[in-house]
C-alpha cells in the first residue's frame, strides 16, 4: 500500500489487488491506522468518510454481499483478541491493535445486519498522558543532574583543561 | 462435490431446504432482502467466523425459531466456482452465492442436492 494514499484510494487499491477478503480487511485497517474512516452501504453502493475528505464512493466495492463480508472479518478480527469477545457477527465495539505502533490501537464499531451495514474507525492513542509524564519525568531528571554537575566544582576540577 | 455450511435457525433452515435460497427472505421486524446466500466449505478456513456462530446468532436474535442450527449442503464443484471472485477466493473458505455469481444456477438445481439440517453445539 502507498503510505501517502488516502483510506478511499487504499480501499480501492486493496480491492484491485485480487487477495481477497482477508487481505482487504488487512489493506483497510492499515490504512486506517493514519486516520479513522466511516464506511458504510447505501441504496447506490458503498461510502467512506475520513476526516478531512467529502464523502467518496467505494466504486469497487460492489456488492452488498463483499461489503457484509469485510464486516464479519472485523467481527471475526475482533473476537480473535482475548480481551473483546463482546462483538457478534451482527454488530459490536472492540478495539484492535495496531500492527506497526504499539502505543496505539483502532477503536473498532459496526452494524452488519440485513438492513444496515456500518463500519467506523478510529486512532486512538491509549498511553498517550503516561508517555507525556514519563518524557517530563525523564527531562527533569536530566535537568537536575546538568544543573549539578554545573554546580559541582569537583566536576570543573576533574576535567582536563586540554593544554 | 463440495460440502458447504450455513448457519442459521431451524425454522430457516427447514424452509430452505424446502425451497432453496430466497434472495427475498427478509427477517421478522426487517425490511431489507437477503439478496445473496452465505457459506462456507465444510472444511474451512473460517476466515469470517465459523458457521455455528452465525446459527446462534441468529438463534439469539429470533429464539422464536427453533434454535440454532448448521445447513449443510453437497454443491457440485462447477456451481461453486461461479461463486468464486477476487474478494471470495475459494482458499478462504467463504463460498458467497449472488445473483450473477451462482445463485440462479444454485437455485436451479437445488432440489437435486443433498441437504443435511445439523444440530449445533456452542463454539
Amino acid at each position: 500500500m502507498n503510505l501517502t494514499s488516502t483510506p478511499t484510494d487504499a480501499i480501492q487499491d486493496a480491492l484491485r489487488s485480487n487477495t481477497g477478503v482477508v487481505e482487504f480487511v488487512d489493506n483497510l485497517l492499515c490504512a486506517c491506522a493514519r486516520d479513522g474512516v466511516h464506511l458504510r452501504w447505501e441504496t447506490d453502493g458503498c461510502h467512506v468518510w475520513h476526516r478531512g475528505n467529502p464523502k467518496a464512493k467505494i466504486e469497487t466495492l460492489q456488492t452488498k454481499s463483499q461489503f457484509r463480508a469485510v464486516l464479519a472479518r472485523i467481527a471475526a478480527l475482533c473476537n480473535e483478541q482475548k480481551k473483546s469477545n463482546s462483538v457478534s457477527p451482527y454488530g459490536g465495539q472492540a478495539m484492535l491493535p495496531v500492527a506497526a505502533d504499539q502505543e496505539a490501537s483502532l477503536s473498532i464499531a459496526f452494524v452488519n445486519t440485513p438492513d444496515t451495514q456500518f463500519l467506523e474507525i478510529h486512532l486512538v492513542r491509549q498511553n498517550f498522558r503516561k508517555r507525556l509524564r514519563d518524557k517530563m519525568e525523564e527531562l527533569d531528571r536530566v535537568l537536575d543532574q546538568t544543573e549539578e554537575s554545573i554546580n559541582d566544582p569537583a566536576t570543573h576540577l576533574a576535567k582536563p583543561n586540554g593544554i | 462435490m463440495k460440502t458447504l455450511l450455513h448457519g442459521t435457525t431451524s425454522e430457516r433452515a427447514k424452509r430452505i431446504v424446502l425451497l432453496g435460497p430466497d434472495p427475498n427472505f427478509v427477517e421478522p421486524g426487517g425490511f431489507a432482502n437477503a439478496e445473496g446466500f452465505s457459506t462456507c466449505l465444510e472444511n474451512g478456513p473460517f476466515p469470517l467466523g465459523r458457521p455455528e456462530e452465525y446459527a446462534f446468532g441468529k438463534s439469539n436474535e429470533f429464539p422464536e425459531e427453533s434454535g440454532p442450527v448448521i445447513l449443510a449442503i453437497d454443491v457440485p464443484d462447477e456451481i461453486v466456482a461461479l461463486a468464486v471472485n477476487e474478494i471470495f477466493p475459494l482458499s478462504q473458505g467463504v463460498v458467497q452465492f449472488d445473483e450473477g455469481a451462482g445463485l440462479g444456477e444454485l437455485q436451479a438445481c437445488w432440489s437435486t442436492l443433498h441437504k443435511e439440517i445439523r444440530s449445533v453445539k456452542r463454539p
